[in-house]
């Protein structure tokens, strides 16, 4: 009964819709037809994925095509499912937005239950054309994989980084970046990082095959003040105004988030890089609030996560990447203005990890100074949730694995000038700090034997000089692990910066005896015997740090000869 | 009895007109002729419904073809079942090397065996027991909750415990389950 109610009042809408439309042609009553009514809609709406060769499952571009999914194209379309599009209508504007109005639904379900007619086939509507090979042209710079990676044919989702090296030449200013694969079937999403530490260049030789597992990126990072993301169905997009500079002889890291298929399959990528002609006029930076001490008990449906910052000067905000992983529910990202009015920036109503996305602003979101931004996400850690990753559910902490929990929201914003991007930084760099420490504190919760976590959760004490704190970790960390010379190293420093140069000496005798090469325990061992006048250990721990570190040789001379001055 | 003389059994009985269908409609082999895969008496019957083009009836394949293999040892006879009438003979034998099928394929142009297994999906499985009773029809798992929504690892094996309670001599606990996929009526010829 309520279901044909239902139907009589969206008939009743349509007839209000028709005669809003004052078109004579249409006949309220009239079942809707493919070519005249249907068409239109999927061929801009579905087609740009399900096409030949797109990544979505099936071609939407004949009438026939449509007509063998349609009860099901009615249905994905009413849950909207598909097109799939996260964040909720009014809650921000952005680029590329793909939602199907109310009206377009109903549209189709009328279709469906009137039969899929086809109406008069010859007045199709055009299918919009697309390029085969790079959207936006030929790249200046294009970097690929030598060989594809065989994703195999069933298992759980897999998380890979492939290591693309960046020829040596440059630095450039970057204005588009084009992400292109040939099986865009089989991933889900992408993210672009770089490296230049080599050090997932290392991680990548020490695994079998191309890339190397998981979710770590381990030192790469976004170009400054970028996030590079891909999705399938994303345009590429040309930004001149906030071109980014890519270093030359670096390593792009592709992160590919890849669902298997049923068989293997060859993966293989290409990044196209676009020059621009010079440097940006505007440098944008990133923000990331999140909480690193999420902590969720096993059952709880609706943990609640909260974080906020007001910003010390005006920005326009350019993009938003909102995180977290299977457990995430609800989000709602927002700026408290200092005039008491709320601005909203993103509100997803269900979030769906396999359908992150990065998003870009139709029109750039202004702030002013005092605005405070505020990001609330809630997780459902039940056994109600079937994302759960856990079955019976388990106490979910924060970590980089996927069945770990992340609740993060990475917002580009564009500040006036450099000197408000400086202030901004400042400002920014304390609450990245303290998040840092939570996070580091949150890991050692659930493992409390990681000496390198306790080795940097001390490294990030000193930085905010809380040094009993710091002192706490390091003792730990070298208890844990007693030849961890650079934790030693680092401990000395922080003992000598407490005038405690005796505790220091004993720590950088433990690390070069544990590590006999290292030269910068054997340099910070030669100033510490220096200080306490012991010239003739000092002058030998020099020249040992000067013989393992050839290139340091001379400055370590001139500071020979600067203490032997004193 | 191997798989093989089980098929070949079931092709001669097809042959010589037991086809059993009652309202006229059949189902063909490859080779386009009609076939009745539950005239054979095997002690178990396993439809699958799949659809090439649909994404989790191909994620399934992997399993489905192990399935067939460790049931084929107790007399089960798997069949795959192509319910969309616009497929050719080729271009299932296409899709069959494509996923590594090993196991007899089936065109189901007129929803014969979509009618009698109760199928309304791509995949979807049905169980018939010895007598040729529908004894179970629906997921083959329940790692899909519904479009784009899995589980990271099914907690039921439906398909699984559908057989084992077959060849037991028992009903399966659960008959019906719902399947998540590619919905078959929208397959018309």
């Amino acid at each position: 009964m309520q279901i044909r109610l239902l139907r009589r009042a969206r008939g009743l809408a349509a007839l209000l819709l028709a005669l809003c439309a004052c078109q004579p042609a249409a006949r309220e009553d009239a079942v809707p037809t493919f070519s005249r009514d249907i068409a239109p809609v999927v061929f801009a709406n579905c087609v740009p994925c399900h096409r030949a060769g797109g990544p979505g499952p099936f071609p939407f571009t004949t009438y026939d095509e449509v007509v063998d999914h349609a009860g099901q194209i009615a249905e994905v379309t009413a849950s909207r499912y598909m097109p799939p599009w996260q964040p909720a209508a009014d809650y921000g504007r952005f680029v590329g937005e793909r939602r199907l109005t109310d009206a377009q639904i109903d549209l189709i379900a009328r279709w469906v239950e009137g039969g899929t007619p086809a109406g008069d086939l010859t007045q199709l509507p055009p299918l919009p054309e697309f390029s085969e090979g790079w959207q936006l042209g030929t790249p200046d710079l294009v970097v690929a994989m030598d060989a594809p990676y065989l994703l195999p044919a069933e298992g759980a989702d897999q998380f890979r980084n492939f290591v693309l090296p960046v020829p040596g030449d440059g630095p450039r200013y970057i204005e588009a970046v084009e992400f292109q694969t040939d099986n865009a079937s089989v991933i889900h999403h992408a993210v672009m990082m770089f490296d230049r530490s080599g050090a997932a260049r290392k991680h990548d030789a020490r695994e079998e095959g191309p890339g190397f597992d998981g979710m770590v990126f381990g030192q790469a990072q976004g170009p400054d003040g970028h996030f590079l993301g891909w999705t399938p169905g994303k345009q590429a997009y040309r930004d001149p105004a906030l071109a980014w500079k890519l270093e030359p002889a670096t390593d792009l890291v592709v992160q590919l988030h890849m669902l298997p298929s049923g068989r293997p399959e060859n993966v293989a990528v290409r990044v196209g890089f676009y020059y621009a002609d010079g440097p940006p006029q505007r440098t944008p930076a990133l923000l990331r609030l999140g909480r690193k001490d999420i902590d969720i008990a096993a059952g709880d449906a609706d943990y609640a996560l909260r974080d906020a910052f007001t910003l010390p000067v005006d920005v326009d905000v350019v993009g938003i990447y909102p995180h977290a992983h299977y457990l995430g529910k609800r989000m709602a990202v927002y700026a408290d203005l200092p005039d008491g009015r709320r601005e909203w920036l993103i509100r997803i109503e269900e979030w769906d990890f396999n359908w992150q996305d990065d998003y870009r602003y139709a029109e750039p979101v202004a702030l002013p100074r005092g605005a405070t931004i505020v990001m609330e996400y809630t997780y459902d850690n039940s056994a109600a949730n079937p994302l759960n990753p856990h079955d019976p559910p388990r106490r979910i902490f924060y970590g980089l694995q996927s069945s770990d929990e992340m609740g993060d929201m990475t917002m580009q914003v564009v500040p006036r000038n450099d000197d408000d991007l400086k202030t901004l930084q400042q400002h920014y760099a304390r609450k990245w700090v303290a998040q840092e420490i939570q996070g580091y504190q949150t890991m050692l919760l659930q493992d409390s034997t990681h000496a390198e976590n306790h080795h940097t959760l001390a490294m990030l004490y000193l930085r905010t000089r809380q040094s009993t704190q710091a002192q706490k970790h390091f003792e730990r960390c070298i208890q844990l692990q007693p030849d961890y010379a650079e934790a030693r190293v680092n401990y000395a420093i922080a003992l000598s910066a407490a005038r405690n140069i005796k505790g220091a000496i004993d720590q950088l005798y433990a690390a070069v005896s544990s590590q006999p090469d290292y030269a910068d325990a054997h340099f910070n061992l030669a100033m510490a015997l220096f200080q306490t006048g012991q010239q003739a250990a000092a002058k030998e721990h020099f020249s040992h740090a000067a013989r393992l570190r050839p290139e340091m040789a001379e400055a370590i001379h001139r500071q020979l000869q600067r203490l032997q001055l004193h | 009895m191997s798989l093989r003389y089980l098929i070949a059994a079931a092709l001669l009985l097809a042959a010589a007109g037991l086809v059993l269908f009652h309202d006229g409609a059949n189902a063909f082999d490859l080779d386009g002729r009609p076939f009745d895969p539950l005239a054979t008496r095997a002690a178990a019957t396993a439809l699958i419904f799949v659809g090439p083009d649909c994404p989790i009836s191909n994620r399934y394949a992997p399993e489905i073809q192990r399935l067939s293999a460790r049931y084929e040892r107790d007399g089960v006879l798997f069949f795959l079942v192509y319910p969309d009438p616009q497929l050719s003979s080729a271009s299932i034998r296409q899709h069959l090397a494509q996923f590594a099928y090993e196991l007899p394929a089936l065109r189901d142009p007129q929803h014969a065996l979509v009618d009698l297994a109760e199928a309304g999906a791509t995949p979807q499985a049905a169980v018939f027991d010895g007598a040729g009773a529908l004894v179970y029809s629906g997921r083959i798992d329940d790692r899909y909750i519904d479009f784009g929504k899995q589980r990271p690892t099914a907690r039921t094996h439906d398909l699984d415990e559908a057989l084992q309670a077959t060849l037991a001599g028992r009903r399966p606990a659960t008959a019906r389950t719902p399947a998540v996929g590619c919905y078959i009526a929208d397959l018309k010829e």
